[in-house]
């Protein structure tokens, strides 16, 4: 292994991939929780979607900066095409691909929020629901493509911010009729 | 923070606007001190797995193992078995003795 200094680039990159994958994580979770309505309070809505959005434009920068570091990285030098053509990588091609897609796929989703007047909130609605997909593919990009992937911490990590989404997602996929029922039977 | 959803007054906007840079702002410096986290470990691994110590797998000339540091005339030092006396060789007043297996 060379000097860790001349690796700086990659460490940071691989640093803030892993907190833009929490930062998704904890984004589709608060917004799987606006979705399902489990808890209505009064106030609580507007808040969740203050935070929704807040955390997907951080999460935005994060992806951003994770694709952008690698560009400095001497030993990958991935090239622009590199960090935004899918499959354009060498290094692990179909999963840094899968995470290019899903980086894509993000942007898209998240900045069409700002769009859905000119698009229709019905269009934008259908849209949004894929950002499950989203996460799901960075998942995917983590586990395959990075180099701590199947690390205990990682999986750790991967466990506790994935364990609320399914539950979530669960949830809100259920019929009105069955969350209720679900939620009263909480209560009891 | 506004509590409505529902704002359309252009006052109402610019604060929910505010807002919300506040809080992408508390988040993205949220999100950079946690970077340091994992982008520390990284690099404390990768000075840890650079400097592990190349294991002596056998000495050059003691079968015993056991040898020692002597300084020569010239005033430089030579690792010679216990057993052993190196031609011109005197011994150090305190010999550094090591084992190796």
């Amino acid at each position: 292994m060379g000097d860790p200094t001349h690796q700086l680039f990659w460490f940071a990159s691989r640093a803030v991939g892993i907190v833009a994958l929490a930062m998704l994580g904890i984004s589709v979770a608060v917004g799987l929780v606006m979705a399902g309505k489990p808890v209505r309070r009064p106030g609580l809505p507007a808040r969740l979607k203050h935070f929704h959005e807040a955390a997907t434009l951080v999460t935005l920068g994060l992806i951003a900066t994770h694709a952008g570091l690698l560009l400095f990285d001497a030993y990958l030098r991935p090239g622009i095409a590199g960090i935004t053509l899918p499959f354009a990588l060498a290094y692990r091609p179909v999963f840094t691909g899968l995470g290019i897609i899903g980086g894509w796929l993000a942007a898209i989703l998240g900045l069409s929020f700002y769009l859905r007047k000119r698009i229709g909130v019905k269009t934008w609605r259908f849209m949004h629901r894929f950002t499950i997909v989203v996460y799901a593919l960075a998942l995917v990009h983590a586990v395959g493509s990075g180099t701590d992937g199947r690390s205990p911490w990682m999986v750790a990590m991967l466990t506790v911010l994935t364990g609320p989404i399914v539950f979530a997602f669960t949830y809100r996929v259920l019929p009105e009729t069955a969350r209720r029922g679900a939620v009263h039977s909480a209560a009891a | 923070m506004t509590e409505r959803g529902t704002v359309t007054t252009p006052t109402g906007k610019r604060a929910r606007r505010r807002s919300l840079y506040r809080t992408v702002l508390g988040l993205a410096v949220a999100a950079l001190l946690a970077a340091s986290l994992p982008f520390s470990v990284l690099y404390a691994t990768a000075v840890n797995v650079r400097q592990t110590p190349v294991t002596v797998v056998g000495a050059p000339h003691a079968s015993s193992g056991a040898t020692r540091v002597v300084t020569t005339a010239s005033g430089a030092t030579r690792v010679v078995p216990v057993t052993s006396t190196a031609p011109g060789a005197t011994q150090s007043p305190a010999p550094i003795t090591t084992h190796v297996s």
